[in-house]
């Protein structure tokens, strides 16, 4: 019992140790590392929103409770609001894609951008070449976008990267959700 | 939790996402114990009894490190976990029921550095799954890693027939049959 | 034992990859890139330097009872703070790499060299050991890395290496190509050394 009981101080000693060591790497490491994601979101947001020269962050219940959504910013142009511009991490091949969606006030979507992803290089990972993303800007919010892999043409398809069904179709989602949420809650503030 | 995506859950761990064929988790024993369909079912039990168990408690774990505020403890707890989980594991079982460990037994302290059992409940985290989707993802990881490791090792029993370069005797043919195998599963890609 | 023979050990006649087997999941996962697998390399060789120094450095300390346990708080330290830095300066490479990294917690090879080297031997022995193993490792995924990526994506070390009619074997670079890749590698290397004993 007493053997037990000294293992189980010296266990415990080497994980409070570890602890500690741990926590004083993740105090130097984090901030570096939070300081690079809000320079990457800020570069990013303002990218899909050329026109904002401000940028308000809607840490609003009915927004941030629904399905996939992370951030959602407002952007604004002289006390006028232009477009927002929504984070989601709907799920992919690998793991969460995290979708960035530039909407413009009157429900066009300006641009999407694949802020981190894990998906298989050289299939999945083409999510995030121009040539795959360019086909949802110009899309309207109205109608729910679908994922095709047979080619079909029309304002509510998006062309599926080959041999990287679900990469695409994660994309597909984080835009819908996007989308839903602003026809649903944006559109009428 | 729907049926729907219970499925889609349970489909895409089992066929599309297979752990050992398309994530590469639990390899080792993917390897080290297919020579033969008994024991290559065997591990295969006794991963799914651990998996199922490691992440209910590790889901527990995370929403109190989650708590504290000091989630980059992850790792070391769950691997603490689930190496005292299959500790006790290991003496429940050597207690009730000596058959069970007489076929189990074996098998039970190589589960601890099995990758695949502290890959599902990181995947877990990373997937934001809730209690009942995470039992769900553990359930179809593990049917899925008795599915390849049986299979395997039913073609390993007939590989050890047949004539095969000398350099390629063992672990080089494995490798490739292995590939194969993959290559069979990579065919439920577009599934779900 | 000597230092360069516990080195040399290491590196080539008990390479981890290729004569010990171990560590596959990473072998497999990783290798898509040359860049990936020198990293993935890389990270194991800093934990299992880290583990050895202090493992052989605390070996009095360590109750025989419990020293797996210990063994795997040392590693997983080392290897959250390995996580920790590369997602801090080496953002891409922590995204490629993904859930891989924790996993080297499990990686036998880290393990089995904390259980059967350093927590008998002296400091200095340990990092020699880490040194050798690690970079045999290191070695071993870059090779494969390469190999895959070459055929994969025509490119090494995202330098494109052909022309632009040149079409890649792309399943080189997917699951099932790994298993071929590191099958036909094994054969070739069992070939050399045959080769190698006939002659002598």
């Amino acid at each position: 019992m007493k053997d037990m009981l000294k293992m189980g101080l010296i266990l415990l000693a080497f994980t409070a140790v570890s602890g500690m060591i741990l926590g004083l790497t993740n105090d130097v490491t984090q901030g570096i590392i939070q300081e690079r994601l809000e320079e990457e979101n800020i570069q990013a947001i303002a990218g899909l929103l050329p026109e904002a020269e401000d940028f308000n962050n809607l840490e609003d219940e009915a927004i941030l409770q629904r399905d996939l959504i992370v951030e959602v910013y407002e952007g604004q142009k002289e006390d006028e609001t232009v477009g927002y511009t929504v984070r989601a991490n709907p799920i992919g091949y690998g793991g969460r894609v995290v979708v960035i969606t530039g909407i413009s006030v009157d429900g066009e979507i300006l641009g999407v951008e694949i802020a981190a992803q894990s998906e298989t290089p050289g299939l999945g990972d083409k999510i995030t070449d121009n040539e795959y993303l360019d086909q949802y800007v110009g899309k309207s919010t109205e109608e729910e976008l679908v994922t095709t892999k047979g080619g079909e043409t029309g304002e509510k398809y998006i062309n599926a990267i080959t041999g990287a069904t679900v990469s695409s179709e994660a994309v597909t989602d984080g835009v819908n959700a996007a989308r839903a949420l602003y026809e649903e809650v944006l559109k009428s503030r | 939790m729907s049926l729907e995506s219970i499925f889609i859950i349970l489909i895409s761990a089992i066929l599309v996402n297979n752990f050992i064929l398309s994530r590469f988790l639990g390899i080792c024993p993917f390897f080290g114990v297919s020579k033969q369909v008994e024991t290559a079912f065997g591990m295969g039990m006794a991963v799914t009894f651990v998996m199922t168990l490691a992440s209910i408690i590790t889901y527990v774990v995370y929403g109190l490190l989650d708590h504290w505020n000091i989630e980059y403890m992850q790792t070391i707890a769950f691997i603490l976990v689930i190496a005292s989980l299959v500790q006790l594991v290991e003496m429940i079982i050597q207690k009730t029921s000596p058959t069970l460990y007489q076929s189990l037994g074996v098998f039970l302290p190589l589960i601890t550095t099995n990758c695949a059992v502290l890959g599902l409940t990181i995947l877990n985290i990373d997937y934001d799954y809730n209690m009942g989707s995470s039992i769900v993802h553990a359930i179809g990881a593990a049917i899925g890693f008795t599915l390849a490791i049986v299979l395997f090792a039913a073609i390993r029993e007939r590989l050890e027939l047949a004539a095969v370069p000398e350099v390629f005797k063992g672990f080089p043919i494995a490798l490739v049959t292995a590939g194969l195998m993959s290559l069979a599963f990579l065919g439920f890609a577009n599934l779900v | 034992m000597k230092l360069n023979r516990i080195f040399i050990k290491g590196l080539l006649f008990d390479n981890p990859v290729f004569i010990q087997l171990l560590g596959m999941c990473p072998v497999l996962a990783v290798t898509n890139t040359a860049e990936n697998s020198l990293f993935m390399g890389m990270a194991t060789t800093a934990v299992l330097l880290g583990s050895n120094i202090v493992i052989s450095l605390l070996k009095k300390f360590i109750p025989t009872k419990i020293r797996i346990p210990i063994f795997i708080v040392v590693i997983a330290t080392f290897v959250t703070i390995v996580g920790m830095v590369l997602n801090a300066y080496f953002p891409a490479i922590h995204a490629n790499l993904g859930i891989f990294i924790p996993l080297i917690v499990v990686n036998c090879l880290i393990l089995a060299r904390a259980e059967s080297f350093a927590s008998k031997s002296s400091t200095v022995g340990s990092v020699v050991d880490g040194l050798g193993m690690g970079i045999g490792f290191t070695i071993a995924l870059f090779v494969l890395g390469s190999v895959r990526e070459v055929l994969g994506y025509g490119t090494f070390y995202n330098i494109a290496l052909f022309g632009d009619g040149f079409q890649p074997a792309t399943i080189m670079a997917m699951p099932p190509g790994a298993f071929l890749a590191l099958g036909l590698l094994m054969g070739l290397f069992n070939k050399i050394i045959s080769k190698n004993v006939n002659e002598l």
